[in-house]
């Protein structure tokens, strides 16, 4: 407002406003009228001055209503979603696409590769008293060489009894979900006994061993974190990694330099895109016991790379729980790293503690979270209360026998190894003596399976850039026999030499996931048989004579 | 047709009810979101992040948490209750007590007796499992380990699991069937298998981004909704799919063994042809007081799934003796033990759900789903009654299941009754005096109220 003295041509409107706003009830008629048809007039003179001060400040504000004008009624019929979307169809071209369209047969047919498969599935009828079986077809007892019942627990009589007692008083199924009267004391026993053993704060218990460590990935990984796992890991981990809509990426089996390359890499990317790391939750995944190779992971490295770049260590402990360490606890006992500073740690129950489920064990808000997040515990029937039974009984009776059972397990698997060695056309796999052994179709002469080697010694190149052509006149091996089909065949010899040493009565089984080409790593097709404390002297010199006699048939 | 005479019209929430539970919403977040403030300037709080390291990136986000935190953690004593009994229509229900920590439960052993409407036993095989089926598991309990530790494709398949499958297949009247160790898994394992990038799970117009006609599409329904306790349209699923050519996947966890005559399921229950289903998919947990899940299909489709889903290659295998519960259980259901139990079972099912649902009604409850459904939903709607529903029924004695978001949408809290054929018509009736008791008082009765 201008300050020059003179009367202000709005003063008489700012008097009006004045008087109607203190409720004066003299205002008359006439100043109404008088105000209402010198209104225009007022309108203009404060337009005016407006314009006169502040051109700009007019001329923007002009520019804004002419702008919200055509975006009320102008813009209204241009609609961008119009614009792009389908033209409608008429009923009959609808009709006619229907008519016209097949769709693809619920299931492709089935590949030879598959087919094989399908077909070599065996039927068990029972299982004797001596842990042999038999096997439909087969007139002789199966020598069992593929269960991971590795400290042969469930052949202990106080598990029977166990299951017994427990049958009688829960009967069989758990009837709903541990969130709706599923859960059964036995469940809590069982969650308390493992996280005392195991030495950390809590553990949580799933009905399915692999459904475990696949619920708990996505339960701490969501879409934008960023998984490391390492390439050979199993189907359950990358089913895992899957469901989390996670970044993954994969290392070199068991090659911490290739880790280290890879973790460098994206600390480098952090600096360079100007990233904050600490918005995005990262963890490295790996396995105690390779289930696709053998061998064991380097935890003591990996720990290393965690403290140095701050990611997080899933550890899936499945077949080196009740396997590695001074009392069965697994590889972080092996390696004497405190039970919690791995931040997951997970295993099934369905190997050493021969029952079914999985347990994660850990801290208090990692266990927690899965009990709200954990998909496979929130949505599924919680396990039968007699298997868990069976498992608070199965953890009793290797706590009780550990040292015993550990030696018996390292003496068999040692004196098996060393015999393998010999079967003419194959090889093993890793150089790590554990009580699962993988064997390939040897290809290379050169390849040493030295014990002592920690590296595992894979028959593939290193590089992941140049594949080794398959040659047919491979060199021959140490024991004079020729591999001359190409490598392409190879899962076919493996199929039928599993099948002869179940006719022969020794029951190996040909590893699925790299026969169906579903691992991420360069892996071979393998026969894999597992090492078992209830083998005799004689029971392994029959596993040897049979595959010896089966590769010697098939591996011309 | 028959069909229709299940559906019914749903109970509507009025809005003076729908304004209360907004109010009661806001009013619970406004607390937690005020906990959270005094917790972060005071530093007192008993879910200070003790999983953060220096350096590392914080594992749980304060704002992803904070619904377990302030809304959940407040009322987690209606979920998770422990029993020390057998699941069946009276169960021993355990006390909790709160932990050291201040936000988890710990059970002591002592126990309170509960009319069980909570646990999936829609059969009783819960209660006369002694009768009905211990003989026969037993005797198979020396021919087998507790596990096999391996999975079917290795050396874990038993002469259980084919007599098993072929009983599926027979009682389904499908070629073939295919058994998994864990419900969950059937699903996750065969989907995946069946359905490559390029196919659609329900129906659109063609690819998103460039229109390509979609390879094939599968059309995923349910059985018996377990939230709403709706039974599937099947036979109009049915007609429209075979006019647009698509495949049908009907999961029964809840309606096999529970729904038709003879406890085939929602096909038997609806009328439809079990032919004109592609995949039929359920679980024995519920009606058969098993573990596990099964897939009945075409020969073709289960000789494919052999060698193709991760649950029979890489998992462990169904354990033998919860296969010899099944393959009983379905002997019993279908008469072939030589008794009428299995039929007096589905008959009393039956019974005791439209008799249980005609009395919630009664009583002035929103009640939701369909007639000879043993599942009955009742509409709770408001968070605080959600926990004083739960509990109110415990201290009278009746173990219900309550739920809320995110299970179902944040209006829609409910409490579901799952009816057994193992409850007496006395407990039946005790149950629904305890309810109504626990209506009066929290006023659930929202037939005839108006306000929340």
């Amino acid at each position: 407002m201008s300050t020059d003295t003179a009367a202000h041509p709005l003063l008489p409107l700012l008097e009006f406003i004045l008087q109607v706003v203190h409720g004066a009830r003299n205002i008359t008629w006439d100043q109404v009228v008088d105000v209402a048809t010198h209104a225009p007039q007022y309108y203009s003179i404060w337009w005016n001055n407006l314009f006169k001060e502040s051109p700009q400040h007019v001329l923007i504000e002009t520019s804004l209503i002419i702008f919200i004008v055509w975006l009320l009624f102008v813009r209204k019929t241009v609609d961008p979603k119009k614009s792009t979307a389908p033209e409608k169809l008429s009923n009959k071209e609808i009709d006619w696409l229907i008519d016209t369209w097949a769709p693809e047969p619920l299931v492709p047919p089935i590949s030879e590769k598959e087919a094989a498969v399908a077909d070599s599935m065996i039927i068990i009828d029972r299982v004797k008293p001596d842990g042999t079986l038999a096997v439909k077809g087969v007139k002789e007892s199966v020598i069992n060489a593929a269960s991971f019942d590795f400290l042969s627990i469930s052949r202990d009589p106080t598990i029977q009894d166990a299951v017994t007692g427990a049958l009688d008083h829960y009967g069989v199924g758990s009837c709903g979900p541990r969130g709706f009267y599923g859960t059964i004391d036995q469940h809590l026993i069982l969650e308390h006994d493992v996280a005392e053993f195991m030495g950390t704060q809590e553990s949580i218990c799933y009905s399915d061993g692999a459904s475990t460590i696949a619920s708990a990935i996505p339960a701490f990984a969501k879409k934008g974190d960023l998984l490391l796992v390492d390439e050979a890991c199993a189907e359950p981990i990358m089913t895992g990694a899957n469901l989390s809509r996670s970044t993954v990426r994969y290392f070199r089996h068991n090659d911490m330099a290739d880790l280290r390359r890879l973790l460098q890499a994206i600390a480098d990317e952090d600096v360079k895109l100007k990233r904050d790391s600490l918005q995005q939750r990262r963890f490295i995944i790996v396995e105690g016991i390779y289930r696709n190779v053998g061998d064991i992971c380097p935890l003591d490295k990996v720990m290393e790379l965690r403290k140095e770049f701050c990611y997080r260590v899933i550890l899936d402990e499945s077949l080196s729980f009740g396997v590695l360490g001074a009392t069965g606890r697994g590889l972080t006992e092996h390696f004497n790293i405190p039970p919690m500073e791995v931040d997951v740690v997970t295993f099934t129950l369905d190997t050493v503690l021969s029952s079914v489920g999985g347990i994660c064990v850990g801290t208090h808000e990692i266990v927690d979270h899965q009990r709200l997040s954990g998909a496979g515990y929130c949505f599924s029937a919680s396990s039968a209360p007699y298997l868990c039974a069976a498992a608070i009984q199965a953890l009793k009776v290797m706590r009780s026998n550990y040292s015993l059972l550990q030696q018996r397990l390292q003496e068999n698997v040692h004196h098996l190894r060393s015999e393998l060695a010999t079967v003419p056309g194959m090889m093993l796999v890793s150089a790590d003596a554990t009580p699962v052994i993988h064997l390939a179709i040897r290809r290379d002469a050169t390849t040493t399976t030295s014990s002592t080697a920690t590296s595992p010694v894979t028959p593939v190149t290193p590089s992941r850039t140049t594949r080794r052509t398959s040659r047919l006149s491979a060199p021959a091996n140490a024991n004079g026999v020729m591999v001359t089909t190409a490598p392409e065949e190879d899962w076919r010899l493996l199929v039928d030499i599993a099948s002869e040493c179940v006719a022969r009565g020794v029951a190996v089984v040909t590893n699925k996931f790299t026969l169906l080409n579903k691992s991420v790593a360069d892996l071979p097709p393998t026969i894999m048989l597992t090492v078992t404390t209830s083998y005799t002297e004689q029971d392994m010199a029959k596993i040897v004579k049979v595959l010896t006699q089966a590769a010697k048939l098939y591996i011309r | 047709m028959g069909e229709n005479k299940h559906f019914h019209e749903e109970p509507e929430m009025t809005w003076g009810v729908a304004f209360f539970v907004y109010i009661s919403y806001a009013a619970v977040i406004m607390a937690g979101h005020i906990r959270d403030f005094f917790a972060n300037i005071t530093g007192f709080s008993r879910y200070k992040d003790k999983t953060h390291k220096p350096g590392f990136a914080s594992l749980f986000h304060s704002w992803e948490s904070f619904y377990t935190r302030r809304l959940f953690h407040r009322i987690q004593d209606c979920w998770g209750r422990p029993i020390s009994s057998s699941p069946g229509a009276l169960i021993h229900v355990l006390t909790r007590n709160v932990a050291e920590n201040g936000y988890t439960l710990k059970a002591i052993p002592e126990a309170t007796e509960c009319i069980n409407l909570g646990s999936y036993n829609y059969l009783g095989f819960g209660d006369d499992w002694k009768t009905s089926c211990k003989a026969e598991v037993m005797k198979e309990l020396g021919n087998f380990p507790v596990s096999m530790c391996s999975s079917r494709m290795d050396v874990g398949n038993l002469r259980l699991h084919e007599e098993l499958e072929e009983l599926v297949a027979n009682f389904l009247n499908k070629e073939a069937a295919l058994v998994y160790g864990m419900g969950y898994d059937t699903n996750t394992a065969t989907i995946p298998a069946l359905m490559g990038s390029e196919s659609l799970i329900a129906i659109v117009r063609g690819q998103p981004k460039h229109h390509r006609p979609w390879k094939k599409i599968l059309v995923m329904v349910e059985g018996i909704y377990s939230m709403e306790g709706d039974i599937c349209r099947l036979p109009e699923i049915v007609r429209v799919c075979k006019k647009y050519k698509c495949y049908i996947y009907v999961d029964e966890a809840h309606s096999i063994g529970a729904l038709g005559k003879t406890g085939r399921g929602v096909c038997e229950h609806t009328g439809v042809d079990t032919k004109d289903i592609d995949i039929l998919m359920g679980t024995f947990t519920k009606s058969f007081s098993g573990m596990g899940g099964y897939i009945a299909a075409s020969a073709e489709v289960i000789r494919f799934l052999k060698a193709n889903a991760s649950g029979v290659l890489y998992h462990n295998a169904m354990a033998p003796t919860i296969c010899q519960q099944v393959i009983t259980a379905f002997k019993v259901i279908m008469g072939l033990d030589g008794t009428g139990v299995g039929a007096a079972k589905l008959n009393a099912l039956r019974e005791n759900s439209n008799f249980f649902r005609s009395e919630m009604k009664r009583i002035g409850l929103h009640v939701v789903g369909d007639d000879d459904s043993p599942i009955v939903p009742v509409m709770i709607y408001a968070p605080g009654k959600i926990c004083a529903f739960s509990r109110e029924c415990l201290a009278r004695g009746l173990a219900v299941v309550v739920v809320g978001f995110p299970a179902v949408s944040i209006l829609t809290a409910r409490s579901r009754f799952c009816v057994s054929a193992g409850h007496t018509r006395e407990q039946i009736v005790q149950a629904v005096k305890i309810i109504e008791e626990v209506a009066e008082r929290i006023n659930l009765r929202y037939e005839h109220i108006f306000l929340g």
